[in-house]
């Protein structure tokens, strides 16, 4: 078991190292520059900022220098957007934020998407079922986008119940952890109706059945362990997509998290923050698809790890 | 422009799927937008957007408009920005200058005080100044304070002095024949390095090329596109590509000699002549001499005689004009250093700062209020070698203004207090600014409606489909703001380097409707480029122009024409003949508008295709990049015509000319004219403000009738400000400063609107 774990950690180093070379790589081959500016700067002046930035030597031997950099000191370089801040500590600041927003969503996610499928699973081909499954259609077609601004207008704007944006008490949090989660309850709800379909129909819970248990037992002592498989391998690459798409909440509510770099620091060519964000992306998907695969081992017995 | 496209879809959704009227709470019918009480909140703190997180909040190195707000609380220069953005008194009294604005004496106050006790005195300006200028800084808005004598010549890296006592040879070598020798700190110009690194495979010349007016130079890609070399003649254009039979050996050849001067790339260039070691020879413009990596170079410079002195005696009147420069000879790179102690300023005691300026620049009191000519210390500054921004954060930095730093969280907040050590402390009626860095349009707005912000910021937007909505209400404000949105064409591309092309266009473009129609803001139509509103004595020059009817922008050759636009095609040899409902122009090939990615941007761009097709029947294709793909993109030339604009670095029309000129780092259209720089030149070495400002105003009449950018609108400011936040003005600079406001609980029966602090204006300047 251990083993298998360290194993499978092992293996996520090559990984790394590969998408970390090729995106290095990739941005600094597009066109444009972080020190393009509209006002155009004297090629002295130019020289002296690119110096600062290490531009000056030639393209693989900033790679090693960044590679080297990240390996022995654990430093991604300063920013080149944000000068005088580190890419460790811009994360450092912005990555807490985003956690808290991305479990506190993953939470009522769930909260919202087991009860919702086992509903609808239990009772299926009735109008609850029908009812459920509905509402997680909406939740996954309807974008977040489009959630979040009439929250906003009908909680915040019209009953002067929640704050508009911000992130500073428990009550910032409600509408964003809430439109975070919308579409992933839906989609937990889906995973957890057909997992429990599955799962209701095979022998062990026939046999439970069948010694007299009350279906209330039946549910949540046998079938509900087997019928959150589909939703546990999904928890992982679920997880990590919270994170990477909250973006738009955090636009709309002005949350100091880190989602909104992915696209910026391309936007700003900040190549230091994008390739720290990045991989710490990397790290934060592979290691959670790694769990997700532990995980497996102690919800069914059937599976081997090796 | 920041926002992404997510926002801006959000924008978009918002205004189709729940139009504001239909959506707004109950409270429509007030006549503020949102709640006017302040729930739990202290008179004494003001909250208000500044949009994004700032870059620098160092005086000399910032160049965006978030962190220069918050620099304009934290420091203060010699002189400040008044609540109507007219300069009063900052660190200095009073100052004396001659009667053509070249030379400035300030005095400073004797009690001013950085936040740590220490005094602030001439020396921390000095320092501020050389410190911008000196290229290893790597400031990116060194250009503001250019005026300073020899200060463009040292960012630039031209002009160094010697270390020590030096000999001139004549050739590029060390055993070269001396021409001359040099004192220790003698100021030279630097022509040339040699050697320098020859890569082209295009053939030299034999010797400098006649009849060529501009070069243009395509060095080969990373895409395997083979490099160009484009000769532009009056009426030719050669282009000549690599010849393997004919070309140079690559490697390090030296200098021989400069030649006659050329334009390569639209920068000021010289031919030279170069020798290899095996006996090549040959002539080759200077854009394409690569940097040879050797560190025992020879520099080719030429003596630089103007020094300042800060004599006015010393001076020749009238101004010089500037002279070609003669190569002296070849001197060691490494006995001649960058130095700023050639820089037009100079503290001549704690409390005396002396300006000498490179040319007569009335505007300087107003250049002197922005975020770049702010003091900053040496000892605060250099605390940090290894780390030269560490200074700038919350645990490091000092500051002299009237507030200071006291709280930064990262992309979320910045708080500031009141400096104790200011002489506004006792008097100031805010004593707490936060500023939140919220980027997203309808979030600002929501909050302000909320009652969380108590203005919407200098640099705050409003999402413009809510314009009309929130027009009526009382706490909206609007002003005109010193910036031209144009588009800028590539003159050197058919047809557009026709200028009949370029004026049918433009006379194409109904721009009141656009302005009415597409941007719904209030900004006013421009048929020229220097708003009418500006300050300097322009907007006076305007307004009499138009009452005496003799307004050069705005006749049938200006404005709105699509007859004849039609005509001007005709003649550019492109007929527009009629075609079904519309029209077409024969042979006109489609036209290329290139925008940076944005929603408003692709608005103004889809009005004007579709005017230049109702109009004219002349087919124009969209492309939109990345604003940094689009920048790299209009740098090597390639688009035909691209959206820009202006914002005003400061009052004065001189600003909106620099970037016509021929020698403009931002003149990226190809376009240039030897009268257009005359003229420039000689309104701005004017010192009776009328008649230089009629000069400017000729010289604005050459880009209306020739073209080379297509003025679209002059900007206005937009925002939401509460009704009992009192002493704030809109002003043309967009500079509304909070230590002139202040909370007036008692706003529905006081009227007045005078600002927190009496603004002290600065008496009539002294003789220098």
């Amino acid at each position: 078991m251990s083993t298998y774990a360290l194993r499978r950690f092992l293996t996520l180093i090559p990984t790394l190292f590969v998408v970390m070379t090729i995106l290095f790589f990739l941005f600094r081959l597009a066109p444009g520059n972080a020190f393009d500016n509209e006002k155009a700067l004297p090629p002295e002046v130019l020289k002296n900022v690119e110096k600062q930035f290490g531009f000056d030597k030639p393209l693989y031997e900033q790679y090693f220098v960044w590679l080297g950099r990240i390996f022995t000191e654990g430093s991604f370089g300063y920013s080149f957007k944000y000068p005088g801040r580190t890419v460790e500590e811009i994360i450092a600041t912005t990555f807490p934020v985003s956690l808290e927003l991305g479990l506190w969503a993953m939470v009522t996610a769930l909260a919202i998407g087991v009860p919702l499928g086992i509903i609808g699973a239990v009772r299926q081909n009735t109008w609850k079922d029908s009812l459920a499954m509905a509402a997680a259609l909406v939740g996954i077609s309807i974008p977040r986008f489009v959630v979040a601004p009439l929250l906003v207008l009908l909680f915040s704007l019209k009953l002067y119940l929640l704050p508009v944006a911000r992130w500073e008490s428990w009550r910032h949090m409600v509408m964003p952890v809430f439109c975070a989660a919308l579409p992933m309850a839906a989609y937990i709800a889906r995973l957890a109706r057909a997992g429990m379909l599955e799962v209701i129909r095979s022998d062990f819970v026939r046999t439970a059945r069948a010694k007299g248990l009350s279906e209330r037992k039946v549910i949540t002592r046998h079938a509900l362990k087997g019928a959150m498989l589909p939703v546990v391998s999904f928890l992982g690459p679920g997880f990590a997509g919270l994170l990477v798409g909250s973006l738009v909440i955090e636009k709309i509510f002005d949350i100091p998290g880190m989602g909104r770099y992915l696209v910026e620091a391309v936007q700003n060519r900040d190549d230091n923050l994008f390739l720290g964000v990045v991989v710490v992306y990397a790290v934060l998907l592979t290691a959670s698809n790694a769990i997700v695969d532990i995980a497996y081992k102690f919800l069914d017995p059937r599976v081997e790890l090796d | 422009m920041k926002l992404v496209s997510s926002a801006s879809l959000l924008l978009v959704f918002c205004g189709a799927a729940c139009s504001p009227t239909a959506c707004s709470p109950t409270d429509d019918k007030s006549p503020y937008f949102g709640t006017t009480e302040r729930h739990g909140k202290d008179v004494h703190t003001f909250y208000v957007n500044n949009f994004s997180e700032p870059e620098y909040l160092d005086p000399g190195k910032t160049h965006d408009s978030s962190s220069s707000k918050l620099i304009q609380h934290l420091f203060e220069g010699l002189a400040a920005y008044g609540p109507d953005s007219e300069p009063v008194l900052g660190v200095a009294l009073r100052y004396d200058k001659t009667p053509d604005s070249t030379f400035y004496r300030f005095h400073l106050r004797p009690d001013a005080k950085w936040n740590d006790g220490k005094p602030v005195t001439a020396h921390d300006f000095e320092y501020a100044f050389k410190r911008i200028i000196d290229p290893s800084t790597g400031s990116q808005s060194a250009s503001n304070l250019y005026p300073l004598k020899n200060g463009e010549l040292v960012n630039q890296g031209k002009l160094k002095l010697t270390k020590a006592e030096v000999v001139v040879r004549a050739t590029a070598s060390a055993d070269g024949a001396e021409v001359e020798k040099l004192p220790k700190g003698a100021a030279v110009q630097v022509l040339g390095r040699s050697p320098v690194a020859v890569t082209t495979a295009i053939a030299p010349f034999a010797d400098v090329p006649q009849g060529v007016e501009e070069l243009g130079y395509d060095p080969p890609d990373a895409s395997g596109a083979p490099e160009k070399l484009v000769i532009l003649g009056a009426s030719s254009k050669d282009e000549r590509g690599p010849d393997a039979a004919k070309r140079l050996p690559a490697g390090d050849y030296t200098l021989v000699r400069r030649l006659g001067p050329t334009v390569c790339n639209g920068d000021n260039d010289h031919f030279y002549e170069v020798a290899g070691s095996g006996g090549a020879r040959g002539v080759l413009p200077g854009c394409m001499l690569g940097v040879s990596k050797t560190d025992k170079a020879m520099l080719m410079v030429a003596k630089h005689a103007d020094v300042p002195t800060f004599e006015v005696s010393s001076r020749d009147a009238p101004p010089r004009e500037p002279v070609a420069l003669e190569p002296l000879g070849f001197l060691n790179e490494a006995a001649v250093q960058i130095d700023t102690s050639i820089v037009g300023v100079r503290a001549v005691s704690d409390g005396v700062l002396e300006l000498e300026l490179a040319y007569p620049t009335p505007y300087l009191l107003d250049l002197l209020c922005g975020a770049n000519a702010f003091p900053v210390r040496r000892d605060v500054v250099e605390k940090f070698p290894d780390d030269p921004d560490r200074w700038q954060r919350l645990e490091n930095i000092v500051t002299n203004g009237p507030y200071q730093l006291s709280g930064w969280k990262f992309r979320y907040e910045i708080r500031m207090s009141r400096n104790p050590h200011h002489r506004y402390h006792e008097r100031l009626k805010i004593h707490d600014i936060v500023w939140m860095s919220v980027e997203s349009a309808v979030s600002g707005m929501n909050l302000y409606k909320a009652g969380e912000l108590d203005y919407s910021g200098d640099n705050g937007t409003l999402p413009p489909n809510y314009i009309p909505f929130l027009e009526p209400k009382k706490d909206f404000e609007r002003t005109n703001y010193i910036g031209t949105y144009w588009y800028e064409y590539n003159t050197k591309s058919p047809p557009l380097d026709k200028v009949e092309v370029r004026k049918a266009l433009n006379l194409a473009v109904d721009k009141k409707q656009l302005v009415e129609k597409v941007l719904l803001g209030g900004q006013q139509p421009a048929s020229h480029f220097v708003p009418d509103f500006m300050g300097g004595g322009y907007e006076a020059a305007a307004k009499a122009d138009q009452a005496q009817g003799i307004d050069p922008f705005s006749g049938p050759e200006a404005i709105f024409n699509p007859e004849r636009a039609r005509e001007l095609l005709g003649k550019a040899g492109y007929p527009v003949v009629p075609d079904g409902d519309g029209w077409r122009a024969e042979g006109m090939p489609p036209i290329e508008l290139l925008y940076n990615t944005s929603e408003g941007h692709r608005k103004v761009a889809v009005a004007i295709q579709d005017m230049w097709k109702r109009h004219l029947g002349v087919s124009v294709t969209l492309r939109n990049e990345e604003w940094k793909v689009m920048l790299k993109n209009v740098r090597d030339r390639n688009y035909q015509v691209v959206r820009f604009g202006w914002i005003g670095d400061y009052d004065h029309p001189q600003t909106f000319m620099d970037t016509f000129m021929s020698k403009s780092p931002n003149t990226r259209t190809g376009w240039k004219s030897a009268a257009f720089d005359a003229l420039v030149a000689k309104a701005r070495s004017t010192g009776d403000t009328a008649e230089s400002m009629k000069l400017y105003r000729e010289a604005e009449k050459i880009l209306v009738d020739e073209v080379p950018k297509l003025p679209l609108y002059f900007y206005t400011k937009v925002g939401l400000i509460k009704p009992y936040v009192k002493g704030f003005h809109f002003n043309r600079r967009n500079e509304q400063l909070i230590h002139w406001m202040w909370i007036d609980e008692s706003w529905r029966s006081n009227e007045s609107d005078a600002p927190a602090l009496e603004p002290e204006r600065f008496p009539p300047p002294g003789a220098y």
